[in-house]
């Protein structure tokens, strides 16, 4: 008895083994492959959600394949991964968060035939680019929806780390509510940290309880919005629409549409045409834009958003344009002049009308 | 009355039951996977390539091998300094915090004499490394050994206090002057680099792992104050009377498992990292108590559990690739751990289901015999 148990567990053994060699070896080299390694689970409803959305849209479109990896920790690990989908034949290769840089760019040392796009950062090879959106100028088309819908004049924000691409945004959307209320101040909170929905949710709560009528974030879930509609308050959201969230209160959301981008680099690499320029793309490309409006939103408020949204794409003019002061009324920007995208790549201060610190508390 | 089903506790099993255990906890959990695959309507081949990606791409591909070894380096390191602690029953759950400040103080030398030359500045950032987790351990040690405190709770928090630590600083004095303001320590100079071998990308810690992994065996197994670790382990108040300073070695061990861990943090740093951030550590410190404890604090299981534990989080990855989501793979990784634990259990008790005992250990040696007999007599037959 005891034999034949030992002889079926072996053979279970080795047939379990036997069927894991038959696999991995499905080659189709008529397509192209392109790979996408993702910081966050497609499913987080938010920012890879929409990377993702775009991928399969292109997929289907282009009848190319793509492959994909979620959750895929910012650090050294990453690297394997990235490796992985170079093996599996991928020629063009997306990483889609800021720590995936260094690595990034050992791989297309590594691998020079193959192209690579590196979301948010900034260095580059000649088979490296780097891909960005001006998520400011639909900040502060948001900071005008804002803006118009305060009562108290007191609007709150949560804000992930104290740098750059944060407080830019914070900046901007202050911009853009001062430009329709200059009584209104913009207090902000920083949570240290992309996406925790209960840490998001606190920081909503402790703006909304200080007597903030109005929410925005910069962060990665909907918990503040969904906070801010158990209260009975005003907010925007972030990455992707939120309106289902929090169908009373919800103004609109600066978010995201990689579709064209993707198409279009993936088209180019397929012809032979990649570029590895610093793409930093804004409302007239249609990589950033305002999601739909909430209940909430008047014509007259509609009619300023799309008058300002029409100038910026018009190229004429853009967010950070002087006048504009600190926090301490010092004017920063002169009248008439313009930040440089590399000014506005290391923007470390707050405009006026700002409550908070450029420092992490 | 009897009971329909009884454990009956066993004499300790041998390291060969361990070890057929082991191999079929795998093939038990790989079975379950397998149905579970087929069950959410995955064809036989499109399972085996998921299987493949999970249990042989990361440790029969050449870059998958590559890439298993550099990710079990630190994880090798920080197993050994908790597996010391744990062998004297003090529960370091710290390592993620003293790894965590062990890069941070490395990071230090670089940015502060960025000068200094290679082999200097390396020996230089490990002695602060070692140093720093040092401190980390005697926060917990010194606290633990004379008034009490449990060494759990102390070194689980000060994980916390190390990464805001980190955090703080790389979003404050130490941010990259040129990083476009992102939350990250400068890039290290070339010359803090780790050498690599070849192209592999593996670095000579891996050197240092191995070397950890043999002075702990040797303590362990052949040195004086190793076996009074053990005897403390076993029981302090037998320790006490045997006139062993218990205080001491308590300090001592929380002392040397930081140092090691601190120092794991150093080489993850200038061998794979190469930058400091608040994702260095990266959960690999949580990673090495599993291992430990899985590898029952033996130096050599230690070496093969990090080698297996890498390559299934490598492994998760590359299944993706064939269409399984990120959380699925996780939890087949799940699945293995609850396996082996499940089967360690085999190895320490008979079971007993309605009168029959089942003894699966006994069954796994002669598992195991009927395995060596097999190829023997393949040998005889070809020859």
């Amino acid at each position: 008895m005891k034999k034949i148990l030992s002889v079926l567990l072996c053979v279970a053994l080795l047939a379990s083994f036997g069927l894991t060699m038959s696999g991995c070896q499905s080659d189709s080299p008529k397509n192209f492959k392109v790979g996408f390694i993702y910081v966050g689970p497609v499913g987080d409803e938010g920012f890879t959600y929409m990377h993702d959305l775009a991928r399969q849209a292109v997929e289907k479109e282009l009848g190319i394949t793509t492959y994909y990896v979620e959750s895929v920790p910012e650090g050294a690990e990453c690297a394997t991964q990235i490796e992985n989908l170079v093996k599996k034949g991928c020629k063009l290769i997306f990483t889609t968060s800021y720590g995936f840089m260094d690595y990034t760019v050992e791989m297309a040392e590594k691998y020079p035939d193959v192209n690579f796009m590196h979301f948010s950062g900034y260095k580059t090879a000649a088979n490296l680019g780097t891909y960005m959106g001006r998520m400011y100028q639909a900040r502060y088309l948001a900071g005008i929806a804002a803006g118009k819908a305060t009562k108290t004049n007191k609007i709150g924000y949560t804000a992930a780390m104290p740098i750059p691409e944060t407080v830019r945004g914070i900046d901007a959307f202050t911009l853009g509510v001062r430009s329709v209320n200059p009584e209104a101040t913009v207090n902000v909170v920083w949570t240290n940290t992309w996406v925790d929905a209960a840490i998001e949710k606190q920081g909503t709560e402790s703006l909304l309880a200080a007597g903030c009528d109005v929410v925005a974030q910069h962060q990665d879930s909907a918990a503040g919005v969904i906070a801010a509609e158990a209260a009975g308050a005003y907010s925007t959201g972030y990455h992707s629409s939120m309106i289902a969230k929090a169908p009373k209160g919800y103004l609109t959301s600066p978010i995201w549409n990689f579709t064209d981008y993707y198409r279009t680099v993936i088209k180019d690499a397929m012809e032979g045409k990649f570029s590895n320029e610093r793409v930093w793309y804004g409302l007239d490309n249609g990589l950033v834009l305002l999601d739909q409006f909430g209940p909430s939103v008047t014509d007259e408020t509609k009619t300023l958003i799309s008058e300002k949204e029409a100038l910026i794409k018009s190229g004429d003019w853009d967010v950070f344009t002087g006048p504009i002061k600190d926090q301490d009324g010092n004017v920063k920007i002169a009248e008439g002049q313009k930040m440089t995208d590399d000014e506005m790549e290391n923007m470390m201060w707050f405009v006026e009308g700002v409550v908070g610190s450029v420092e992490a508390k | 009355m009897k009971r329909f089903l009884t454990f009956e506790k066993r004499s300790a099993g041998t390291s060969a039951g361990v070890f057929v255990m082991r191999v079929l906890a795998i093939a038990f959990a790989v079975l379950i996977t397998a149905l579970l695959l087929l069950a959410v309507g995955k064809t036989p081949a499109k399972t085996g390539s998921i299987l493949y990606c999970l249990f042989i791409q990361p440790f029969f591909s050449d870059y998958g091998i590559a890439d298993t070894f550099k990710s079990a380096i630190p994880l090798i390191i920080l197993s050994i300094g908790v597996g010391l602690a744990f062998k004297v029953k003090l529960w370091n759950i710290g390592a993620e915090g003293q790894m965590a400040v062990g890069a941070m103080a490395a990071a230090a030398i670089p940015i502060y004499f960025p000068n200094m030359s290679g082999v200097p500045m390396i020996l230089l950032m490990a002695t602060v490394s070692i140093v720093a987790g040092m401190v980390w351990g005697a926060i917990a040690g010194i606290p633990k050994a004379y008034l009490g405190a449990n060494e759990t709770i102390t070194t689980l928090m000060l994980n916390y206090v190390a990464l805001k630590l980190v955090q703080a600083l790389v979003l404050g004095p130490w941010r990259d002057p040129n990083g476009k303001g992102f939350p990250v320590a400068p890039l290290l100079p070339k010359q803090g680099w780790l050498a690599t071998f070849g192209s592999s990308g593996i670095h000579l810690g891996i050197l240092l792992a191995l070397a950890l992994v043999v002075i702990y065996w040797f303590v362990m197994s052949r040195n004086r104050w190793g076996y009074e670790i053990r005897v403390t382990g076993e029981s302090a108040k037998a320790a006490q009377y045997a006139g062993i300073n218990v205080k001491r070695n308590m300090v001592l061990v929380l002392l040397i498992s930081g140092a090691i861990c601190g120092l794991g943090g150093m080489v993850e740093l200038t061998g794979r990292a190469h930058r400091l951030d608040a994702n260095l550590t990266n959960g690999m410190g949580f990673t090495a108590v599993i291992i430990a404890w899985l590898s029952k604090l033996n130096p050599f299981g230690i070496v093969v559990m990090s080698l297996f534990m890498a390559g299934l989080t490598n492994g998760g990855g590359y299944a993706q690739t064939e269409g399984i989501p990120g959380a699925i793979a996780t939890m087949i990784q799940g699945i293995l751990l609850f396996s082996v634990l499940g089967f360690d259990i085999l190895t320490r008790y008979k079971i007993y289901i309605g009168g029959k005992v089942i003894d699966l250990e006994a069954m796994g040696i002669s598992v195991k015999q009927g395995v060596s007999k097999l190829f023997k007599g393949g040998k005889k037959h070809g020859s």
